[in-house]
């Protein structure tokens, strides 16, 4: 009787083990994914902050050159194409494409001395270099996120847990084409 | 303690800063690695940003390297953010400068808190008016004693940045609270149901069968053995403690429940932070902001 006890004991306490497990491993999962929805909002912020910068940035420096208008066109054109874009996937190519075109902007910017001395311009190149920068660190945090829980899904126990639960793996933010290669410039 | 190692080796695995391990740990508020200031402007500077700490909170973190090992100062700073943690947690009053001296580039990064004090435009005009104008005729000491200066000026007089109270509550640290709460509680139910039985085996059976079944997390035969045995003689020894110490309180006429028997191993870890002198860098955070330049 003893024994049996002991190992009726020793078996019922395996399987809340079990459950406890598939519980926590299950929870994990919920906190990853609401951690990367969390980081997707925080590179949302700094994709809006860049967007408060632009229309004083084109305003202080349009002026100052007037035959450099394409590349003003392409940033509206880029903007109107984000604030329309409904899936996340528009969204990231259409950031990419400001990306693209402030990068050409800020080049310009470079090749005009005059402009670069320019006080109000230098604080707003800050600003927008700062902002570039907090935009890929915030990308490359949402990233290492996905990555995180990419991995906790693919690998044992994840891979046997997460498909009972509908988790499915997450897509990375692909730097958008355009944006990271070095700006080429024409005159 | 089976139990809890079990739980916390099946859920561990958050995720690990690749570079942390790269950067070497903080030695004051003034971390000279190039060896580029005297040891006077060091012991000033030492003093200053432990008085800016004590009086706002604010954790200045100054900092000089040789070389930025090929990645970029934007990269650097960030990630030396991350591993050091520069800021209050919770507050993110925290702010870096880095000077890499091979490079010939200096950052400026705030802490999320300090961002709206010391801005991007800033942190670009001390760099250039300030760090660049010294840097430039090798003058280190004045150039980082002033820039320290500028810093300070800017996130002082003015409000303390707000608290962001995090709502979500502990970061990182609160899963493994709670795994360890679970490994607790399990703990005690295995070792009352181990002391009870008086004898000296069944831990060892109940240790070999969680060692099969984290080796089956684990995915892998050989670990599946070598757990099973390593924790069926760490479950052995833990089943004769706990018998001996039944039997001992038994005949004491102590109280045998887990929590007056087995509990004793919550030691405190506070973490304390010495007024004045440096104590560590306390949890804060940043995104990338700032200002970059050379000279």
């Amino acid at each position: 009787m003893k024994k049996l006890a002991v190992i009726l004991g020793a078996i019922g306490l395996i399987v809340v083990l079990g459950v406890v497990a598939a519980v926590g491993f299950y929870n994990g999962l919920v906190t990853k994914t609401t951690n990367i929805d969390g980081q997707w909002a925080q590179v949302e912020t700094q994709y809006q902050r860049r967007f408060d910068l632009i229309p004083n940035l084109v305003n202080t420096v349009k002026g100052l050159f007037e035959q450099e208008q394409t590349v003003f066109g392409d940033i509206a054109e880029a903007r109107t194409r984000y604030s329309g874009a409904k899936t996340v996937d528009d969204r990231a190519a259409a950031a990419g494409e400001i990306e693209g075109a402030l990068a050409r902007l800020l080049v310009i910017v470079e090749s005009y001395p005059e402009i670069k001395s320019d006080t109000a311009v230098v604080g707003l190149m800050d600003e927008l270099a700062g902002t570039e920068n907090r935009v890929s660190v915030e990308r490359r945090r949402f990233n290492d996120l996905v990555k995180d829980y990419n991995t906790a899904i693919k690998r044992i126990p994840g891979s046997l847990i997460a498909p009972i639960f509908g988790f499915s793996e997450r897509a990375f933010f692909e730097a958008v084409e355009g944006s990271e290669a070095a700006p080429t410039v024409e005159f | 303690m089976v139990v809890g190692l079990f739980l916390l080796i099946v859920f561990s695995g958050q995720a690990v800063p690749v570079f942390a391990a790269d950067f070497p740990a903080p030695v004051g508020y003034v971390n000279d690695f190039a060896d580029v200031l005297s040891s006077e402007t060091k012991q000033t500077l030492e003093q200053q940003l432990a008085q800016l700490e004590e009086d706002s909170s604010i954790e200045l973190a100054v900092v000089t390297v040789e070389s930025l090992g090929g990645i970029t100062i934007d990269d650097y700073a960030v990630r030396l953010f991350e591993a050091w943690e520069i800021g209050k947690k919770n507050e993110d009053n925290g702010a870096l400068l880095l000077i890499a001296v091979d490079e010939r580039k200096w950052r400026i990064e705030p802490g999320y808190g300090l961002e709206p004090l010391l801005t991007d435009s800033k942190a670009g005009r001390i760099g250039r008016n300030i760090l660049e104008t010294n840097f430039g005729g090798g003058d280190f000491d004045t150039g980082i004693a002033e820039g320290v200066a500028a810093i300070i000026k800017v996130v002082h007089g003015e409000d303390v940045p707000a608290t962001f109270a995090d709502v979500a509550g502990e970061e990182g640290g609160g899963g493994v609270w709670v795994l360890f709460f679970i490994g607790t509680i399990f703990l005690s139910y295995l070792s009352s149901f181990l002391s009870r039985s008086k004898r000296w085996w069944p831990g060892g059976i109940v240790g070999a069968i969680l060692g099969v079944i984290l080796g089956i997390f684990l995915a892998s035969i050989v670990t599946s053995i070598l757990a099973a045995i390593g924790l069926g003689i760490l479950g052995l020894l833990f089943d004769l403690v706990l018998s001996k110490n039944y039997k001992k309180r038994k005949a004491g006429d102590l109280p045998t429940s887990w929590w007056s028997s087995g509990g004793g191993f919550f030691g405190g870890g506070g973490s304390g932070s010495s007024g004045g002198s440096f104590g560590g860098f306390s949890g804060g955070r940043s995104g990338g902001g700032g200002a970059r330049g050379s000279w």
